[in-house]
């Protein structure tokens, strides 16, 4: 039986009298109701109009129908000698009766199974998803290796000042090495076969994260990618390394080296460009070049992409179909990179503008910051701008819902 | 000798705009149909602004375009700008029919930068009947994926701005070897003036709206933070500069008129005319036509220099003392 919350319906007779009834059993285009036995004439003859209410328990409202068609029969197998009631059957066509119907089921049938998981519901645990960090830093290197793995989490999750939220009592299942904006923000091989390794040991998957690739480092790219294919022949890691690329040239490159059967590729968030701005809410862009189908198919088919890159940035946005992986990044968003560095020209040359190609980088964003006025949410990292949405990392129901529907891991950076 | 390219926000400076020298107009044609249903969400092309003349806008300032194309006696080509970083599903049927409707008016050459719709158009087969122009927006290029972009039916490749000269000369050269293969003519055009980003147009996902700056010209100070520390806000000012914003260009530095304020690489055409690029682009959707002007003929004037012979340093020895306001595009 339904709980009396949940679908209300309310009948009007014929002297204008009204009752209020409780839904009992809905099926697909029917619900029952009881009533005291002394009703029972006045039930199956005298009403003249109906509304239905059902509970919408996400967006914490009712759905109200007035219905136009409707039929009551009587239902002698759920009359009740204890309680002296007779049954009812309220039966109806309509179409938004049915619909509503089929969601109150389904909605109330994943309440009992959260219920019935109370770790997850009560606990805050997204189970089954996979929850990455990110090491995008020479710092955050050093102390990946330096440190126990419990004990890097707990100064990466005080660090990202998220020390004292749910997300950081999830389970991390995977490790992204390396910087998505910036190619000279990679580990040396030394570093790189640690990181890795500790990874695998503490079996946490390891995601290689690439930047854009200019020309002049096709060189570098190509040495990293045999790096890592010398390092899985040596550990014997038997799966695909993925790898996230900002950079088309990137699967072009590795099909050269005829190795793409070692590595999977998921597309990075330069290349899923969206509409992004820190200081104005951009309503109604939930979709972008990847919700095609056309690409989608042309992405695979063509680069073996297998997963999109994606970035909570404070609306609403839609994701692709579950056949790839959707990877969520948040709370900060890009919205602005420096193909030649911003950091690197202020630093060396005195001004912003003064820019030119890098080869050999002295890291300055490790020792300078830039910072912008507090309320243009405007964060600065590496040579480039993000603004920070804490609005879906600090919604649990929101997490839940689209861990469950649209996305497969949570990648978390502040 | 390399061709001018310049870019107009009105058809009123079209012959302007000839006369001075251009050899290549581009524009921005966003009509009706778009405007209204997504032209304040999703812009069309990279100018995203309503109240400045940067789109020629509806399909009768289009047809005197194309009517003004064919009359005048030089019949310089205008190229239209469909440089918008990505769309969504419904839009890109959408957008083929206004590639279709600009085609039946005479205007065969696009300026595109999202992935998706290069695909798009050569999967319709549209791309066969246009010369597609890859847009500097389309993010970092190297040789690797411009084989796959000329597959998909690429006549021209447009340097983003954040290409070294040494890296364009590559993929160039790369190109050579492909085009060897496939008898195909590809064109390469660089961004010669105006509008020196700070950041990759590619990568630039903020808005630039009527209502606000662009980010890239919001103040911002520099900060040092001791070294081993996390970057983090609440660890910073240990050695904090003055807000500062896009450099202002001083009185002293501000010479030759203006030239080049925003963004020059005059000093590059000899180069450039060695390497092989066969297009110019002044940045210029918007800007005051009298300053368009100016420039065209600047860069018309130096082109012709180039047919004389002269050598790279006498070349660079002219460029610096008369038209360098040290706004560099390719240190």
């Amino acid at each position: 039986m339904l709980p009396y919350a949940v679908l209300m319906i309310k009948f009007e007779f014929l002297n204008k009298m009204t009752l209020e009834c409780r839904g009992l059993e809905p099926t697909f285009s029917a619900v029952t109701f009881r009533v005291k036995k002394d009703r029972e004439e006045e039930v199956s003859a005298q009403i003249s109009g109906c509304e239905v209410s059902f509970l919408d328990y996400m967006n914490r409202t009712y759905h109200t129908i007035k219905l136009n068609e409707f039929q009551i029969e009587r239902r002698k197998d759920i009359d009740d000698l204890k309680l002296d009631t007779v049954g009812f059957e309220l039966y109806s066509p309509e179409q938004q009766f049915r619909s509503e119907l089929l969601r109150i089921s389904n909605d109330y049938m994943r309440y009992i199974e959260e219920k019935l998981n109370p770790d997850e519901y009560e606990t805050g645990k997204l189970s089954g998803t996979e929850i990455a960090i990110s090491l995008d830093t020479p710092h955050l290197w050093k102390k990946w290796i330096e440190n126990d793995v419990d004990e890097f989490l707990k100064l990466y999750w005080w660090e990202n000042d998220l020390e004292n939220h749910v997300i950081s009592t999830q389970t991390v299942t995977h490790v992204y090495i390396g910087n998505q904006f910036c190619y000279h923000l990679f580990p040396t091989d030394f570093e790189l076969e640690q990181i890795l390794q500790k990874a695998v040991n503490h079996h946490i998957v390891p995601v290689i994260v690439c930047s854009t690739m200019p020309e002049f480092m096709i060189d570098t790219y190509q040495k990293r990618f045999m790096n890592f294919i010398n390092w899985m022949q040596k550990s014997s890691y038997r799966d695909k390394l993925e790898v996230v690329i900002n950079d088309f040239g990137i699967p072009l490159l590795i099909e050269e080296m005829g190795k793409m059967g070692n590595f999977a590729f998921t597309m990075g968030v330069l290349l899923n460009k969206r509409k992004k701005d820190s200081r104005m809410m951009i309503s109604d862009n939930s979709q972008t070049s990847v919700n095609a189908e056309f690409y989608q198919k042309y992405l695979e088919q063509r680069f073996k992409i297998t997963g999109i890159s994606y970035e909570a940035c404070g609306y609403a946005i839609s994701f692709a179909d579950r056949t790839c992986k959707n990877i969520l990044h948040l709370p900060l968003y890009q919205t602005n990179t420096s193909g030649f560095c911003t950091t690197y020209a202020i630093c060396k040359n005195g001004e912003r503008s003064k820019q030119e190609t890098v080869k050999k980088c002295p890291h300055y964003c490790e020792s300078c910051q830039i910072e912008y006025v507090e309320n243009q949410n405007i964060r600065y990292r590496f040579n480039s701008l993000f603004g920070e949405s804490m609005k879906e990392l600090n919604d649990f129901e929101y997490l839940r819902a689209i861990t469950k529907n649209d996305v497969d891991r949570l990648v978390i950076r502040r | 000798m390399m061709k001018i390219v310049a870019g107009m926000g009105s058809v009123d400076d079209y012959i302007d705009f000839i006369k001075a020298g251009a050899d290549e107009i581009f524009v921005g044609y966003v009509p009706e149909k778009w405007q209204i249903r997504y032209g304040l969400k999703t812009p069309l092309n990279r100018r995203e602004v309503c109240y400045y003349n940067v789109q020629i806008g509806s399909e009768s300032e289009m047809e005197i375009l194309a009517s003004i194309v064919k009359k005048y006696k030089y019949q310089v080509p205008v190229t239209i700008a469909l440089n918008g970083l990505s769309y969504t599903p419904e839009q890109y049927p959408l957008i083929a029919e206004i590639v279709g409707d600009c085609v039946q008016m005479g205007f065969f050459s696009f300026i595109v930068a999202d992935f998706a719709l290069i695909l798009y158009l050569y999967q319709c087969g549209i791309g066969e009947d246009i010369d597609l122009h890859v847009s500097g927006e389309f993010g970092e290029i190297n040789h690797l994926i411009l084989g796959e972009l000329e597959r998909l039916g690429m006549n021209r490749l447009i340097f983003h701005r954040k290409v070294s000269m040494e890296d364009m000369k590559q993929i160039m050269c790369s190109g050579v070897d492909r085009q060897t293969d496939t008898k195909k003519e590809i064109f390469y055009e660089a961004f010669l003036l105006n509008e020196k980003c700070h950041f990759h147009g590619g990568f630039c996902n903020s808005l630039h709206c009527d209502e606000m700056e662009p980010i890239c010209r919001l103040n911002y100070r520099v900060c040092k933070i001791e070294s081993g520390q996390m970057q983090s806000e609440k660890d910073t000012n240990t050695d904090t500069q003055n807000w500062q914003g896009e450099e202002a260009m001083s009185g002293e530095r501000l010479k030759f008129g203006g030239v080049g304020i925003s963004g020059c690489a005059l000093c590059q055409l000899w180069k450039m005319k060695q390497m092989g690029i066969t297009h110019l682009k002044i940045v210029g959707r918007g800007a005051y036509s009298e300053d368009m002007i100016r420039d065209i003929k600047v860069v018309k004037k130096l082109l012709l220099l180039l047919e004389d012979n002269i050598t790279e340093d006498e070349f660079i020895g002219t460029v610096k003392a008369n038209y360098c306001n040290g706004n560099c595009y390719y240190l």
